[in-house]
């Protein structure tokens, strides 16, 4: 393998990301995947295990991970944090039950270190069915005014209108897209993983 | 070079000790009186300075005194946020967590819960304003019993904390029988179940999910896209999905196919065959082994098709005989 071969191969990773959804079960992970891939969302059955995806949004390649959201399968999640660039946390905006424990799974993930330096995209999905709550109250119930680790958004969507599914990916390419030709400039590709490798360059 | 570095860092060392002296000083003054926001945003905003200077000064300053310093920054903002904290109690966005509320069945509150995860899962949260049915016990519950609006034909409907009912929202075959209040065209677009036990739910065809927690003793009937059932026991289930239904950490529940003798009503096709009623999953059991926490009933144990009740005053009928004989 010759210096360009190598140099080559970098160029290509950098073009590459990889996006972790999480979320509780019945969130819609998956359908919103598929419809963002425009795939058939009509027969989709609970995720036992994980989906990935690959495809090209604008000119990055995107890795998509699809980890099933049932109480049984969370303690897997840890297996797939490993160089997550963003993670996009998907809510059921009609399950008010749940959402004391939908925001500490949350808060319990972002104090993993390896998920440390990934963006934050908070879909609120469901937004098609009557009596969902709106962002506001999403935003409040997840508690997402006290997250200052992470780069993070919230939108309201629904994976059965489609409605601001690309916009949230727009944004999560955007913000990861910021972070890594910042890194790229200072030092090397591999400092990404460290949280704060920026301020103490300058 | 090595000896500007050392000045230069000896000289930060000095500023950095006076600049954190003097804010300590500040921080302790507001601590006795209750400060002004205005003086401690200016705080909050020195604090910042400070830590610009510290992260300037990274170039020369020796490792162990950049994390010492850092510590005492990191102290600074803790302090002035406890002080903030106290200065305004109801902070902007303050996530209150509700008490948990007591089941309101009186029956219910002696029996334990019917496995360890729902007592985890135990906070429920404000009444939806979305379709909801809660604290019921002993009720026969129909189209009426929902509180519709005129244009609210289409909506995510929550069950909660019903013992010994009978909920039947298919529309009635009788139009005489409907009263004023209720539209013949109910969309539920998702379900939501929470906390049912002895009951019997008889739900028409949803166009979204169904999610289920801590329901035993009941029988539900109900058509779906999806169906997840979790920490539940006892249940016999008669469904129609397009896809998989799944449960987790249930135990004794049976599956049957929706009755046809109600299909007409709820809005489901007869030749409907998306059903994967055989193809149950159950993600506290993912072995190749059949899992022991579900079966699929036999043709004997399912209430048989004609004998379904057609309408709401045979239902009531049957909840009064139950009600009498139980």
């Amino acid at each position: 393998m010759g210096l360009l071969t190598i140099i080559r191969k970098n160029r290509q990773k950098e073009k590459e990301m990889r996006i972790l959804f999480l979320g509780l079960d019945n969130a819609g992970k998956t359908t919103i995947l598929k419809k963002l891939n425009g795939e058939d969302i009509m027969g989709i059955s609970p995720t036992l295990g994980f989906n990935i995806k690959t495809f090209v949004h604008r000119k990055y390649t995107l890795n998509i991970w699809d980890v099933g959201g049932q109480r049984t399968l969370r303690p897997y999640w840890r297996n797939y944090f490993e160089q997550t660039d963003a993670l996009v946390w998907v809510v059921d905006s009609g399950d008010r039950m749940r959402t004391q424990d939908c925001k500490e799974e949350l808060h319990s993930l972002l104090l993993e270190d390896r998920l440390a330096g990934a963006s934050l995209l908070v879909f609120a999905n469901k937004q098609d069915i009557q009596g969902s709550m709106n962002s506001t109250e999403i935003r409040d119930a997840l508690d997402l005014l006290s997250i200052k680790s992470h780069h993070w958004k919230i939108l309201p969507c629904s994976a059965v209108t489609g409605e601001n599914l690309v916009e949230g990916l727009d944004w999560a390419v955007d913000d990861v897209a910021g972070r890594l030709y910042y890194s790229t400039a200072v030092e090397d590709v591999s400092s990404r993983i460290s949280p704060r490798p920026i301020a103490a360059q300058q | 070079m090595a000896e500007t570095s050392q000045s230069l860092a000896r000289e930060f060392y000095i500023h950095f000790q006076s600049k954190h002296a003097e804010l300590v000083a500040r921080i302790d003054s507001h601590s006795s009186s209750a400060a002004t926001s205005d003086a401690l945003d200016q705080l909050s905003a020195d604090i910042v300075t400070l830590r610009k200077e510290l992260t300037d000064a990274t170039g020369f300053l020796p490792s162990y005194d950049q994390r010492q310093c850092e510590l005492k920054v990191r102290d600074l903002e803790a302090q002035v946020e406890k002080l903030r904290a106290s200065a305004a109690p109801k902070a902007k966005f303050a996530f209150k967590r509700k008490p948990k509320t007591a089941p309101t069945v009186p029956t219910a509150a002696s029996s334990a819960p019917t496995s360890s995860h729902s007592s985890s899962l135990g906070t429920t949260q404000q009444a939806a304003p979305g379709l909801v049915i809660s604290g019921r016990s002993q009720e026969f519950l129909g189209l009426s019993s929902l509180s519709l609006g005129q244009n609210q034909v289409s909506s995510d409907l929550t069950l909660s904390d019903i013992e010994r009912c009978i909920v039947c929202l298919l529309p009635s075959d009788r139009s005489d029988a409907t009263t004023s209040t209720s539209p013949s065209t109910l969309k539920i677009t998702s379900l939501h179940v929470r906390n049912v036990r002895n009951s019997v739910l008889i739900l028409p065809k949803i166009e979204g999910s169904a999610l289920l927690h801590d329901v035993s003793l009941s029988v539900i009937v109900l058509g779906c896209h999806q169906y997840r059932m979790h920490t539940s026991s006892k249940v016999d289930v008669y469904i129609s999905a397009s896809s998989n239904p799944i449960i987790e950490h249930c135990s004794g529940i049976r599956f049957a196919g929706y009755p046809r003798s109600l299909h007409q009503r709820a809005g489901a096709e007869e030749n409907d065959q998306t059903n994967n009623y055989l193809a149950v999953q159950d993600f506290s059991h993912i072995r190749p082994t059949p899992s022991p926490n579900w079966s699929l009933m036999q043709q004997e144990e399912m209430v048989a098709d004609s004998d379904w009740p057609v309408d709401h005053v045979e239902l009531a009928f049957l909840f009064a005989v139950a009600f009498k004989a139980g």
